[in-house]
């Protein structure tokens, strides 16, 4: 009796499935590759701003940071960038008064992006009590602002 | 003769097409169900922050996309800074219709009106001074308890975490 011989099944790759497959995980990263950078929010208060209207208004324990741009942020008269002022923020946490407000204010043409770093140094150094100084109408329809002190 | 039995195919559910639409429904609705959350613009180029909480929505806050004095959005909507107070006004007003429950909530004093900023890392300190003097001329009193301060008082800031260092 001749018997037959058994026939073995060579394994293959199947082209369908796994282009599928590709497809689908190139559209999952695709989509969620955007997303990858988190959004946060950093709270302010800004209960002052009536205040802080006028120009000259001074408040107790205040700490202005006149912001000209990310890296020429202007505090008691000396300049930091966005590093050294977050290191300069961080004094004042360590003083016991936790009753520090800053006042942030810039110039008309500074950038939001420096804005939201003085923010940041004031948020990493943990002092929340943080008021914006508007500009006044004078300013912000143009007129003559100071010239930014050289660093 | 012998009549051949007729087979009946039984029916059967096919797992692999299954998988594939399943798989494609959800990543159909993770990823637009995260635009829906909180009606924020994608094509906003947000400044970008170590510091921060996770990004949360609260029922009370409105997102305002600000790219500058002049484009404002809300929920899709453009308008210019100085059409805010009313809409916020309207936003507000509205409360008492779609959510009576967050309406009382603020009447009661235990929940404060808030507005979320997104604003484009490109605008201008200027474009935020004006944003803050809307924020401040906006009149809310109606809605909040007999005391309150008019304006809104409480902004939150938006920003892109900064990754790696």
């Amino acid at each position: 009796m001749k018997l037959k011989r058994r026939i073995t099944k060579r394994g293959r790759i199947e082209i369908i499935p796994l282009i599928d497959t590709i497809l689908i995980l190139l559209i999952f990263y695709m989509s969620f590759s955007s997303f990858e950078a988190k959004e946060k929010r950093i709270d302010a208060k800004i209960p002052l701003i009536s205040k802080t209207m006028s120009p000259g208004t001074k408040f107790e324990l205040d700490l202005t940071l006149h912001v000209y741009s990310q890296s020429n942020i202007l505090v008691n008269g000396a300049s930091y960038d966005s590093e050294g002022l977050r290191e300069q923020m961080k004094l004042f946490t360590t003083t016991p008064d936790q009753g520090v407000t800053v006042v942030i204010e810039g110039e008309p043409d500074t950038k939001y992006q420096a804005i939201i770093s003085a923010l940041d140094a004031c948020a990493q150094a943990k002092l929340t009590k943080v008021a914006f100084r508007p500009l006044s109408d004078k300013s912000a329809a143009g007129a003559a602002a100071p010239a930014a002190p050289a660093r | 003769m012998k009549i051949k039995r007729r087979t009946v195919k039984r029916g059967r559910i096919e797992i692999i097409p299954l998988i594939d639409t399943i798989v494609i429904l959800l990543i159909f609705y993770m990823t637009f169900s995260r635009f829906a959350e909180a009606q924020r613009e994608a094509a906003l180029k947000l400044p970008e922050s170590r510091a921060g909480d996770e990004f949360k929505k609260l029922p009370q806050q409105v997102i305002v996309n600000m790219h500058s004095s002049e484009h404002v959005s809300i929920g899709g909507v453009k308008y210019k800074v100085a059409e805010l107070p009313n809409i916020i006004r309207n936003y507000y007003a509205n409360l008492g219709r779609t959510d009576p429950l967050l309406a009382k909530k603020l009447k009661d004093g235990d929940v404060k009106p808030s507005i979320i900023l997104r604003g484009s890392r490109d605008m201008a300190y200027k474009d935020l001074s004006d944003f803050m003097k809307v924020c401040a001329k906006t009149d809310l009193r109606e809605f909040l308890p007999a005391g309150s301060p008019p304006g809104v008082t409480e902004v939150t800031f938006t920003a892109d975490e900064i990754r790696g260092k």
